[in-house]
Parts: C-alpha cells; sequence; structure tokens
C-alpha cells in the first residue's frame, strides 16, 4: 500500500529528529473545544497549527485537545506549555492567529502579546 | 450543535475524561431504512445508577468548569430528529452511547466534520477504532471507511500517533477515504 510507506518515510523522520534532538524541547499546545458550539472552529484551529508546526519543522512540539475552558465566549482557546515558562493563554484564536502563534511564539519565541487571554504562572 | 461531528467530539472528550485509554467510534448511514446511528464506547470510569439516571437531565456535570449540556443536547438531536439516545456504563468498565436519528429528517444536523473531530480525539493519544459505513438495500455495505490505531501503531514503531506529521497522514489518509465513500453514494 502506498500509503503506509508514506507513513515508513514519516517515522525515519521523526525517529531521526528525534535523535537529534533528545527528544523534543516539551512544548506542548493545547486547543481547548467544549459544548460551546464553537468546536467546529477549533478543529480547524488545531489543524492549522498541525501545519504550521510541520511546515516550520517544528514536530518535536504535541498539540492536544482539551475540554472546554469555561470561557466559552473567548474560545477557541489555545494554551502554550513551554518546560519552566509561565503558560501563555490565547484567546479567540483564528486559523491565521494560529499560523501566526506557531511562527512567532513557537519559532521566534516571542509572545504574540495581541492574542493573549492571560499569563498564568508556572 | 449544527453537527453530528460535534456531538461525536463532544461525546468522545466525556469519554477521555473519563480516563479511557480506548474508544470506539461507529458510525452508520442505513440509507435504506433512513437512519443514522451512531455509537461511542469507552473504557472508562463508568457511571453508576444515580448518575446515569440523571445525565440526560440539563447541568447535571462532576467536573467543575463543565456545562453537563453535552449528553442533553445530544437528547435534544435525537428528539427532534425522530430518533433516540441510549445509555449503558458499568461502573470501572466503560460506557456506551447510542444515538439513531432519521437520515432525511428536516432537523437531522449534517454529519459535518467528521475528519477533524477524528483527528481531534487523536491528539489525545488514545486508543481509537473508528468506523463510519454506508448501508443500502438489505442492509448491504455500499462503502465503509475504517481507522485502527492499533494497525498504525504497528507502523509507526514507537513514534506517537500524535505527533502532528502523523495527524496530518492520517487526516489525508481519511479525507480520501471519504471522497472514495462519496462517490459509492
Ligand atoms: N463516557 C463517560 N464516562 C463516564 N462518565 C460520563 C461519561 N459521559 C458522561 N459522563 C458523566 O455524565 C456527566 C454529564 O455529561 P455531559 O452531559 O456531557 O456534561 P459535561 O461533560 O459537561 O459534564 C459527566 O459530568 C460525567 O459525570
Ligand atoms: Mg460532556
Amino acid at each position: 500500500m502506498k500509503s503506509l510507506d508514506e507513513l515508513k518515510v514519516i517515522r525515519e523522520r521523526a525517529q531521526h529528529a528525534l535523535k537529534m534532538r533528545e527528544s523534543g524541547d516539551g512544548t506542548v499546545i493545547q486547543v481547548a473545544m467544549g459544548t460551546c458550539g464553537i468546536a467546529a472552529g477549533a478543529r480547524g484551529v488545531m489543524i492549522a497549527l498541525l501545519d504550521e508546526l510541520v511546515k516550520r519543522e517544528r514536530s518535536d512540539v504535541l498539540v492536544t485537545q482539551t475540554g472546554c475552558a469555561g470561557l466559552c465566549e473567548k474560545e477557541p482557546i489555545v494554551t502554550v506549555k513551554e518546560p519552566e515558562k509561565s503558560d501563555v493563554v490565547y484567546g479567540d484564536v483564528t486559523d491565521q492567529k494560529a499560523r501566526d502563534i506557531i511562527a512567532k511564539h513557537i519559532v521566534n519565541g516571542q509572545i504574540v502579546s495581541d492574542y493573549v487571554l492571560n499569563v498564568k504562572e508556572a | 450543535m449544527k453537527e453530528i461531528a460535534e456531538h461525536v467530539l463532544d461525546i468522545v472528550q466525556n469519554s477521555l475524561f473519563s480516563g479511557a485509554s480506548g474508544v470506539e467510534i461507529d458510525i452508520t448511514e442505513d440509507l435504506q431504512r433512513d437512519r443514522i446511528r451512531v455509537m461511542i464506547k469507552d473504557n472508562g470510569c463508568g457511571m453508576d445508577e444515580d448518575l446515569l439516571a440523571k445525565v440526560l437531565d440539563p447541568f447535571v456535570t462532576t467536573r467543575s468548569k463543565r456545562t453537563g449540556l453535552g449528553l442533553p443536547l445530544l437528547a435534544q438531536t435525537a428528539e427532534l430528529a425522530n430518533g433516540e439516545v441510549k445509555i449503558s456504563s458499568q461502573v470501572k468498565q466503560g460506557t456506551q452511547v447510542y444515538l439513531d436519528i432519521q437520515r432525511s429528517h428536516w432537523d437531522c444536523p449534517p454529519l459535518g466534520n467528521v475528519v477533524d473531530t477524528v483527528v481531534s480525539c487523536l491528539s489525545d493519544h488514545v486508543e481509537l477504532m473508528f468506523v463510519h459505513r454506508l448501508l443500502g438495500l438489505e442492509g448491504g455495505l455500499v462503502g465503509e471507511v475504517v481507522l485502527d490505531t492499533k494497525e498504525i501503531k504497528e507502523e509507526l514503531d514507537g513514534v506517537s500517533v500524535s505527533h502532528p506529521e502523523v495527524l496530518l497522514f492520517i487526516r489525508k489518509m481519511l479525507i480520501q477515504e471519504y471522497q472514495r465513500l462519496e462517490g459509492s453514494k
């Protein structure tokens, strides 16, 4: 099957990258998607984050979903969790903002203050 | 909710909250009988009889910050679309949620973005068995989309299913499978 060959290539690349980076730096991005009826938008944000990470060769960063954050009017909400840093919570995230967050925060290490909802002490 | 896929995401989130390590999602479109059936099964903490008896009432929740509306909204969709919701659960064993609605009903929501729902669920390291089948005359199988993360894990040899490239790969594969399924309608 052709598609499984592709999976093998991804696997080899990922294993190689893991060796080089000693298993990534442990950064995790959480996307809240709840019963708020904005789940549709949140799924698109998740795909945009994944796509931008892969384009920028930062597949060591994981993106996970989580339940409604209790701030429904600010959804979709994205939280960037970097080891030994404060969590940064972004609100009203769109696909485009999601791509900005990867380019500026993840790749360049600069918090995108325009979209920040709050910063939680680690 | 606007899409059946949003309900699915919401119900699977319950399963993930319940500590499930495995989830099964089964969507069946029965063309001849004009029904859509959705079954979501998990091996999480389950519910006792008291809780089970009231989970379809609005605002019943055992979690802080949650709305307690997921299952009531599902029941509402069923009621509007000439159908029903059934839930069974066993403490420490798991929960099964079952939806059965009329496919052509005015109030039957569109299936919506099932692919991105599945990809979102997969980001949570869960073992997932996903099947979407189309049944035609006499319940005969017209076509299906199947995703079993166990099979994918074997190919991955230690790389996580939630690795961004793997998730996008699975998404691409599912989109292709759905195009094939659409063709067989
Ligand atoms: N799969 C499940 N496993 C265990 N408990 C569940 C499951 N689904 C629902 N429940 C219980 O039912 C309650 C109500 O669920 P729901 O209507 O989706 O609201 P919410 O998720 O906001 O709490 C949950 O808080 C939980 O206690
Ligand atoms: Mg819920």
